[in-house]
């Protein structure tokens, strides 16, 4: 029964997926699991930025793009590329930067860190500007600062908030974001 | 019911009222569910579009970030509203996201993909689909089916109506019920009464008067009416009562002077030795023949004024002759009661415009009546003066007068002062209406006062004096006498007496007489005869009079014979039509004996004027 039930919501979740991003059922069945992983969150890092109010100072200038920036992680960065093709974000067009092993990092409003390496993500933290919002994937990153971090919950994709790291990095978010989120640290 | 309705006013109001008030309701409740029909739908729309609209914002982010779970928990939150029965949202894709409703809310029936956009009625539901855009971006699609209750809310509306109609029924009733003491009431007062009037002939019952509105103004009409219905009604009794005492009078009269001639017939019969007691008997014949001519002309007067038939040949005639002729007529009756008369009337000629023998008539009648009333041995006058541009004439008594009662009474009809001292010169009682009708018809005016009983009467007759007066130059000339024999005479009348006593008459004047009893023996006895004159009565047996004339006159007749219609009619166009039959001359019944010398006078001058000898 348990592993009927597993079966099934995996089914849905890859089914959501597809629904999700609206791509055709032969080239999905292609796709490994890894892949469809990294084209979730890249669609989760655009939508981000519809539930997060950035204050103007996080920008350099008023025409000043919006940046995307993922660290250690080449394919989501492509993803996210294709997906933001044309788009923008309060009227800013979007810009999406790959930040390599040995890069500084940049300035940027979304910043994405990659990988399970706990050394990296502190570092990475402690560079980043105060208005980044931080995004990261490994258990524990919420404790070390980072603003949203990502989990695997019943095979899919979710993600657990720090209202504590939001709030000290001068970001809003919306009450609708932390209503889907799997925890929420920090009371609002 | 019906039949009932018709009848009665009361029920007739009750239903006005009722229909009033139900067609008021029926049209407010009509009018208030088009109203709100409209209204409820735009309401029933307006409120899912914005719950919806409110489903779809909160659902925003679980479908950004893929949380089917956090949609129905969206969703579930719907259960507070029982009307809506299902709901689901679809993703920007189109594709089912998250359902609710149904059993256990497994949603069976939730549609597997938006259908329209917008709302839709569907039996007794009403279905939505609204599109959920956030920042410009379409995020997905919400559908909500929910209940449509038009059908219940009209069902609910008609059984206000019902309840609110039978409210409105107890209502009416009790202000009809009211409104009846000020509206039926009064009315059924006057139909009561109305119905009482009807069955006993009582029409001194009348009406309440309960209101000043139109009902009372209707009540005060009908007791108007009914008060001058039984003024009438009392005046038809006493106009009856009249005319019976009249036909009882007139038959008593009629018959008083008959008994005088019967006695005198058998005198002279009898007697033929004494010739003195048949100059007596003759005399006292010709007085009582003359009282019943009277009585007939009076009547004969009384017709003409109450068929308005009277006519007056008007003149200009002196007040003096007038009296005179007055006193020459009422002498006997003066006379026989031994009264002392005394006339004071000006030298000098007062002129009236009038008709003489009427005016006489008045007089005559005031003096008759005057030596009437009075106790034999009294005194009457006669007095005239000028009085501005009128004459006065005041005809004084010192009878037995009259109460104040009667003094208004004296001058109807056929009434007469119920202690007539002699019942022998009665009359009919009309003496003194035909002389205030005849005053009156002159422009002048009469009117009676009284002492009392027992202090006398006084008359007084104002009458206009003529303005412009061209007296006749003195009085007509007397007839002339002669020429009044020698005729050749046809007499024909059915009146066997009369025809013989006429005969006798113009025999003795020294005429041929022939005499005749009806219209074609008459027409035989012309032709061989031919008469100089003839006397024909109009209403002959055979042919009449009319006619017989006509045939004479065609048949060879010498046309300077003249003709001499002798009838009882002797209305206008009676005349007329005698002219028309060739007649020359037209006399009414009874012809005068003193009239016949003129009428043979005439027919001799007729006859040399024609020779022209």
């Amino acid at each position: 029964m348990g592993a009927l039930r597993a079966f099934t919501a995996a089914v849905l979740a890859l089914v959501f997926a597809l629904n999700v991003f609206g791509i055709p059922d032969a080239r999905a069945q292609a796709e490994t699991d890894r892949a469809l992983e990294q084209r979730v969150k890249a669609a989760f890092l655009y939508r981000f930025a519809d539930f997060v109010i950035w204050p103007d100072t996080a920008f350099a200038k008023p025409d000043s793009p919006f940046v995307i920036a993922v660290a250690g992680a080449d394919g989501v960065a492509d993803h996210l590329r294709t997906i933001t093709a044309g788009r923008s974000v309060g009227g800013r067009p979007i810009e999406i930067r790959r930040v390599g092993a040995s890069d500084p990092v940049p300035t940027a409003q979304i910043l994405f860190i990659s990988g399970s390496d706990r050394a990296r993500l502190r570092e990475h933290l402690r560079a980043a500007p105060r208005y980044s919002l931080v995004v990261s994937e490994v258990e524990g990153a919420l404790e070390q600062g980072s603003v949203i971090n990502f989990v695997i919950a019943e095979d899919r994709v979710r993600f657990e908030i720090s209202l504590e790291s939001a709030e000290k990095r001068g970001l809003r978010l919306s009450s609708r974001l932390l209503a889907v989120a799997r925890n929420v640290r920090g009371s609002p | 019911m019906l039949r009932r309705l018709r009848q009665s006013v009361r029920l007739k109001l009750f239903v006005l009222m009722l229909a009033t008030t139900l067609v008021a309701l029926v049209t407010a409740v009509a009018a208030l569910v088009v109203y709100d029909s409209g209204d409820y739908h735009d309401r029933v729309v307006g409120d899912l579009t914005t719950q919806a609209d409110i489903l779809g914002r909160s659902s925003v982010a679980a479908l950004a970030f893929d949380d089917p779970v956090a949609a129905r928990e969206n969703l579930a939150l719907l259960k507070v509203r029982p009307s809506i029965r299902e709901a689901a949202i679809y993703n920007d894709a189109g594709i089912l996201f998250a359902a609710y409703g149904g059993e256990g809310h497994t949603a069976p029936d939730v549609p597997a993909k938006p259908a329209f956009e917008g709302s839709r009625v569907q039996g007794n539901d009403i279905i939505l689909f609204h599109k959920i855009v956030e920042n410009g971006r379409e995020r997905g699609t919400v559908y909500l089916r929910a209940r449509y209750e038009l059908t219940n809310r009209l069902l609910d509306y008609l059984r206000i109506l019902g309840a609110v109609s039978a409210l409105s029924l107890l209502a009416a009733l009790l202000i009809s019920a009211f409104l009846q003491r000020g509206i039926t009431q009064p009315i059924l007062d006057v139909t009561d009464v109305a119905h009482g009037v009807m069955n006993s002939r009582d029409f001194s019952r009348r009406a309440r008067k309960t209101t000043e509105d139109e009902i009372g103004y209707l009540v005060d009409a009908f007791n108007n009416m009914l008060a001058e219905i039984g003024r009438r009604a009392e005046a038809l009794l006493k106009a009856d009562r009249m005319k019976d005492q009249f036909l009882a009078m007139l038959a008593h009269e009629l018959r008083n002077p008959l008994a005088p001639i019967s006695n005198g017939l058998h005198l002279l019969e009898a007697a033929g030795a004494k010739p003195e007691v048949a100059v007596q008997a003759r005399a006292m014949m010709g007085r009582q023949v003359k009282q019943l001519v009277r009585l007939v002309d009076d009547l004969l007067d009384v017709s003409r004024i109450t068929t308005g038939k009277l006519t007056l040949r008007t003149e200009p005639v002196d007040l003096r002759s007038v009296i005179d002729n007055a006193v020459e007529i009422a002498r006997p009756v003066i006379d026989t009661r031994r009264h002392r008369l005394s006339v004071d009337c000006p030298k000098d000629p007062l002129y009236l415009e009038g008709d003489a023998t009427r005016l006489a008539q008045v007089f005559s009648n005031l003096l008759n009546n005057a030596a009437k009333y009075t106790p034999p041995g009294g005194t009457i006058s006669l007095h005239a003066s000028v009085e501005g541009d009128r004459v006065k004439v005041i005809v004084v008594d010192s009878g037995i007068g009259m109460t104040p009662e009667t003094l208004d009474e004296v001058f109807e009809m056929f009434t007469q002062a119920n202690t007539a001292i002699d019942r022998e010169q009665s009359g009919l009682g009309v003496g003194l209406a035909l002389a205030r009708y005849l005053v009156e018809a002159h422009g002048g005016s009469i009117e009676a006062t009284s002492e009392g009983m027992g202090k006398g009467s006084r008359f007084v007759v104002r009458l206009p004096l003529a303005r412009a007066v061209q007296p006749k130059a003195g009085r007509p000339a007397p007839v002339e006498w002669g020429l009044t024999s020698g005729h050749r005479i046809l007499v024909v009348d059915d009146n066997r007496d009369f025809a013989a006593s006429l005969a006798m008459i113009l025999r003795d004047l020294g005429n041929e007489v022939r005499v005749e009893y009806d219209g074609l023996e008459g027409l035989s006895a012309a032709e061989a005869f031919q008469p100089t004159i003839a006397f024909l009565d109009i209403g002959l047996p055979g042919i009449s009079g009319y006619e017989l004339a006509k045939r004479m006159r065609g048949g060879g007749l010498d046309e300077d014979s003249l003709l001499v219609a002798v009838t009882g009619w002797g209305q206008k166009d009676d005349k007329a039509r005698s002219t028309a039959a060739g007649f020359d001359y037209h006399v009414v019944k009874p012809l005068d004996p003193a009239e016949l010398p003129k009428i043979l006078r005439i027919a001799a001058e007729h006859r040399a004027r024609v020779h022209g000898t």
